[in-house]
């Protein structure tokens, strides 16, 4: 991947996640909670329970799952520890 | 040199968090990857979803170095191997440090990806996290 492809990637998937991130209360009304997602231009385009299975259906669309939003839609009220 | 860091909701509060891409030459590894930045983890560590999004094959996982060690993430208990040489470039600066990789995840919620004190150390950054303005930066001298 050259320099100018992955600053545009970077900046595509920065877009993405911050997408992800004002829309997990409506992803879990969708019924997304505790799966993972896949999003790619502000869109759902996969989720799973199973993130191996997730991304071998990315893959089979032709998509690069390495250069895609792939997250945990945490149930609501999950409160993580570090 | 500033380098902007997001204070987001994550996981039941609000957490510094950063998109970066991590590159390792051997193993051969690429992905994009959004982290939290946490301070009271000593070592950086991949989550598992960003695991399996780079496709690490069993003969990738098999360079991977040292004993497996057990961890308590984020109420998920699990068992990590090194990566070493691992490329982590964030706002046009790299930082090269060994990486846990999770090999198994046996319980619990699946915790994200990391980063901790050694990447503020390698990268010579200073963290500013103002939680009360959401404000939230690396500075490099």
């Amino acid at each position: 991947m050259s320099e100018q492809d992955l600053v545009s990637e970077m900046k595509r998937f920065e877009e993405d996640s911050k997408w992800l991130r004002d829309n997990e209360n409506i992803l879990r009304i969708k019924g997304l909670s505790g799966k993972f997602v896949a999003v790619k231009n502000k869109q759902i385009i996969a989720s799973n329970k199973d993130v191996n299975i997730l991304v071998k259906y990315v893959e089979e669309k032709g998509e690069n799952p390495a250069c895609l939003v792939i997250e945990f839609v945490y149930p609501e009220g999950t409160v993580i520890l570090l | 040199m500033r380098i902007p860091v997001s204070v987001e909701f994550f996981g039941g509060g609000i957490r510094p968090m950063m998109d970066m891409s991590i590159r390792c030459e051997d193993p051969k590894l690429f992905g994009l990857i959004r982290a939290v930045i946490d301070t009271g983890s000593p070592t950086t560590i991949l989550g598992n979803a960003d695991v399996q999004k780079m496709r690490i094959s069993q003969v990738q996982m098999g360079k991977l170095m040292g004993e497996e060690k057990e961890v308590n993430l984020g109420g998920a208990q699990i068992r990590t191997r090194i990566l070493p040489n691992v490329e982590i470039s964030v706002g046009g600066s790299k930082v090269i440090i060994p990486v846990q990789v999770p090999v198994k995840v046996n319980k619990g919620v699946p915790p994200p990806t990391i980063l901790g004190i050694d990447f503020l150390v390698a990268g010579k950054f200073e963290f500013v996290f103002n939680a009360y303005k959401r404000e939230s930066y690396l500075e490099k001298e």
